[in-house]
């Protein structure tokens, strides 16, 4: 039977035979009417006729399967983000071999890089080899003099989308696989995807594919400040290409964006050693201070901690600081935190350079002031308690070991 | 000596123009508008309590309004006494608050003044932290008006010359209240003296400038807000006679409201949306575009989405969807203006809005606007027979009706002035200054 309940198409148009016969009899009624009348219909048909190309050919990219190798394409994609995130969470989501044949995913064929990018917005894209064991360091041509601001690193697979936010608050995104693989490493000629315009700099790269799956963007900033933003907002923030200086201080500029859950906990980790892991639930809404930092201290690493993986931090002079999740005490907004190592080393000069929290089986990769970019397993770190270093190392990131490696899936 | 000006305080438009007894200047109070000699009567508040008015308030509005980020509290309004047979209760109400909104934009001020009266007439209205009576709107207006004025001519304003309508109200104690709160804003935005004239009595002034002999003249000023009718004996300053006043208030703003109930709901669901009482007030709404940004709600919004998701309309409740959550509530009602004015020269015009997500198209004939303002018609035809009447003059005693205000240049109107006093006896004023103009005369005459 015919469903009554829904009006049909027919019913829902606009144009109406009422509608028809009105400007009819206008016409009748003032035949110098007709001529602008038909011009006003001629266009608005000219308008319909164009869209109706443009959905003929979305038709028939639906009905020759083009559209649905698309959809299909992205359901691998977010398949394997959701098994990246199953290894996150510590294993309570079904892996890909309990679930049955048919459902299993193809296997993705993606590729994992490391991107080291600068304040200048050069941003170098290195894929990773299969092995980081007893691999000799890349070198990047060029040296980072100690008083700029070093690159930052971070690990990205191929389907990753990047989120670049500038210290003026503008936002850009560009599919990680559209950035070229630098073959010859060479930091003076590295690409700029999305250059800074007059009077910002790039603040930091964020990725973006897991945003689906996150409740809260959390933005910091250099100086220990932070607001939550409902995940709501981000298609309206993306639209906008705008997310907001995320700074209450006037010398202050933006340093990461992390993607959150509401049960997450923050690690806000400080140049100078203190560590302070906040729950996201209870940032704010508005810039506030989330961290206590000292007159001359700022952030040197902010990520989400997962459960039950320790915390590695790395100082300047390669040495690893390692510190078990139960050690990860919450603390609250405006504290200071807890210290990495003890007050006379502060005093002395030592200095953190990164940190992340990291399974033995992950990768880490350090950046040195020299120019060479070391690969090394977590584990390798963990057994050895540094990183060496010929000189100093200025930027840090560890990261899930890529397919196909030895730690990888 | 002070300097007195003559000010039109409209319902759409306002103007501001200074006479020395010779001639009459209008000054160019907004030169962000297409006329600089006319500034939108329009009023926007920031939340740091900035007034702005005219074009520069609209630009501000959509600057700050356009795909803005909303973030909605729940705020207790007050509370409400229940009373049964054998029972009563109180009950908290609380209200969805857009904490983010930057500001709030009102026109149709002077309409609030023919609100005024009784005991449930309108008060005012909350603007963020600040409570603003009806005075209060009308103080900041007339207030950024002097401001703009004095910059023009250089030196301070002792004094204005305020139009009024015939009738606020038809209740001469809900007029008089009417009269107060206007004059107690002008004096507040800093006039020290304050005088009224009737508008078609100032447009009649204006026009008697034209004039070699006397004559009988029926003023047809026809607005935003009113129609106001004024027959007078003119052109000797020394006899000058009014026969009769009268006026309704029906004008352009009704027409628009009409032209969108009558032919563009069903863009937004009208007809295809049955048995949904929250959405069906939702599309209801849309003539009031002030009260669109206040329906821009989360649980406005799940509704729409759920509805669509069902399959029920979804093109049109998209489009409602659109025009409520992405402000687009003001260029909408703009276009509905500007297609009316269209139909003023031209047999046919277009509505259309199509941007961000909604793709509104509807072709407009003069037959169909007539058919939708024929009962108003009707009423404005009535009011000039009674006023006619009022005068105790026979419509060929008429020597000219002179026409004055946006919507006196509808052809339906001057036709049936045509018909009533004869067309060669229909004369057309300046639409939007001859008010102002008129006022100037009357101020610098004392």
């Amino acid at each position: 039977m015919e469903d009554r309940t829904q009006p049909t198409p027919k019913e829902n148009a606009m144009l109406t035979p009422e509608k028809i016969e009105e400007w009819i009899k206008e016409v009748e009624e003032r035949p110098a009417s007709a001529a602008m009348i038909l011009r006003f219909i001629a266009n608005r048909l000219r308008e319909l006729s164009e869209r109706n190309e443009e959905l003929l050919a979305e038709n028939i990219a639906l009905l020759t399967g083009k559209r649905v190798e698309e959809y299909e394409r992205r359901i691998t994609h977010l398949e394997y983000q959701l098994e990246l995130l199953r290894r996150h969470a510590g294993g309570d989501l079904p892996s890909a071999e309990e679930l049955a044949p048919a459902e299993r995913p193809a296997a993705p064929s993606e590729t994992t890089s490391l991107l080291a990018y600068d304040t200048q917005g050069r941003v170098l894209r290195l894929e990773l080899p299969p092995q980081a064991q007893g691999r000799p360091p890349i070198h990047l041509q060029g040296e980072f003099p100690a008083e700029a601001e070093p690159p930052r690193l971070l690990a990205v697979t191929s389907s990753e989308e990047l989120l670049f936010i500038f210290t003026s608050g503008r936002i850009a995104t560009l599919p990680a696989a559209s950035l070229p693989a630098a073959e010859a490493p060479d930091w003076e000629s590295a690409p700029m995807p999305h250059a800074p315009n007059a009077g910002e700099k790039l603040a930091c790269l964020a990725p973006l594919s897991r945003m689906g799956l996150a409740g809260f963007l959390v933005q910091t900033s250099r100086r220990g400040y932070a607001k939550k933003v409902n995940i709501t907002l981000a298609e309206s923030i993306l639209a906008n290409h705008y997310i907001g200086t995320g700074i209450r201080l006037p010398a202050d500029v933006t340093f990461d964006l992390a993607l959150c859950s509401k049960e997450d906990r923050l690690a806000l980790v400080s140049w100078e050693g203190w560590l302070a892991c906040l729950e996201v639930s209870g940032l704010p809404f508005s810039i506030e201070e989330a961290m206590r930092l000292g007159i001359s201290d700022h952030l040197a690493a902010v990520f989400v901690i997962p459960p039950g993986q320790p915390l590695i931090a790395v100082t300047q002079i390669g040495k690893i600081i390692h510190r078990a999740a139960e050690g990860l005490d919450t603390v609250d907004l405006r504290a200071r935190g807890q210290m990495l190592f003890s007050s006379a080393r502060r005093e002395q000069g030592v200095r953190v350079v990164g940190a992340a929290c990291a399974s033995e089986a992950d990768w880490a990769a350090a950046l040195h002031r020299d120019g060479s970019l070391s690969l090394h397993t977590v584990s390798e770190l963990f057994g050895s308690g540094a990183i060496p270093t010929q000189s100093q190392v200025v930027a840090f990131a560890a990261f899930p070991a890529p397919a196909g490696g030895p730690n990888g899936s | 000596m002070t300097l007195t000006v003559g000010i039109d305080f409209g319902t759409s438009n306002s103007g501001v123009a200074v006479s020395d007894g010779h001639t009459v200047r209008l000054l160019p109070i907004d030169a962000k508008n297409n006329i600089p000699e006319v500034v939108k009567s329009i009023l926007y508040i920031t939340r740091d309590g900035q007034q702005y008015i005219g074009q520069e308030a609209v630009e501000l509005y959509y600057r700050h309004n356009v795909n803005r980020l909303r973030r909605y509290v729940q705020k207790w309004a007050g509370e409400i006494d229940y009373h049964g047979a054998d029972m009563s209760y109180v009950r908290d109400v609380y209200v969805l608050v857009d904490e983010l909104q930057p500001g709030r934009l009102l026109q149709y001020i002077k309409t609030a003044l023919r609100k005024v009266g009784g005991e449930s007439g309108y008060r005012g209205t909350q603007i963020f932290d600040r409570y603003y009576s009806v005075a209060d709107l009308v103080q900041a207006y007339l207030q950024a008006l002097k401001a703009r004025a004095e910059a023009l001519l250089g030196e301070p304003i002792g004094g204005v010359r305020l139009g009024r309508p015939v009738k606020f109200s038809e209740s001469p104690e809900h007029d008089r209240q009417a009269e107060d709160i206007l004059r107690q804003a002008a004096l507040a935005a800093g006039f020290a003296q304050v005088d009224f004239e009737f508008e078609p009595v100032a447009a009649a002034l204006f026009y008697e400038q034209t004039l070699t002999k006397p004559q009988n003249a029926l003023i047809f000023d026809f607005g935003g807000g009113t129609l106001d009718i004024a027959i007078l004996r003119l052109g000797d300053p020394h006899q000058r006679t009014v026969y009769a006043n009268g006026g309704i208030g029906i004008a352009g703003s009704d027409f628009d409201r009409a032209i969108i109930q009558k032919r563009l709901l069903p863009h937004f669901g009208l007809g295809q949306v049955h048995h949904e009482p929250a959405l069906l007030e939702l599309i209801h709404a849309v003539p009031d575009w002030m009260a669109l940004p206040d329906l821009s709600t989360p649980p406005n919004r799940a509704n729409l989405e759920q509805a669509i998701a069902r399959g029920l309309a979804p093109a049109r409740l998209r489009t409602l969807q659109a025009l409520i959550f992405n402000d687009l509530a003001f260029s909408f009602y703009n276009q509905v203006e500007a297609g009316k004015i269209a139909l003023s020269s031209q047999p046919a015009a277009v509505i259309a809005l199509q941007e961000q997500g909604m793709d509104l198209w509807e072709l407009y004939t003069r037959a169909q606007f007539e058919k939708d303002i024929y009962e108003y018609q009707q009423q404005v035809e009535q009011v000039l027979l009674d006023t006619l009447a009022a005068s105790g003059l026979e419509a060929g005693q008429i020597d000219a009706v002179v026409t004055t205000g946006g919507s006196s240049s509808i052809p339906a109107f001057t036709e049936m002035l045509g018909r009533t006093f004869g067309p060669q006896r229909v004369i057309a004023s300046n639409a939007f200054s001859s008010v102002t103009a008129g006022l100037a005369i009357r101020a610098a005459n004392g």
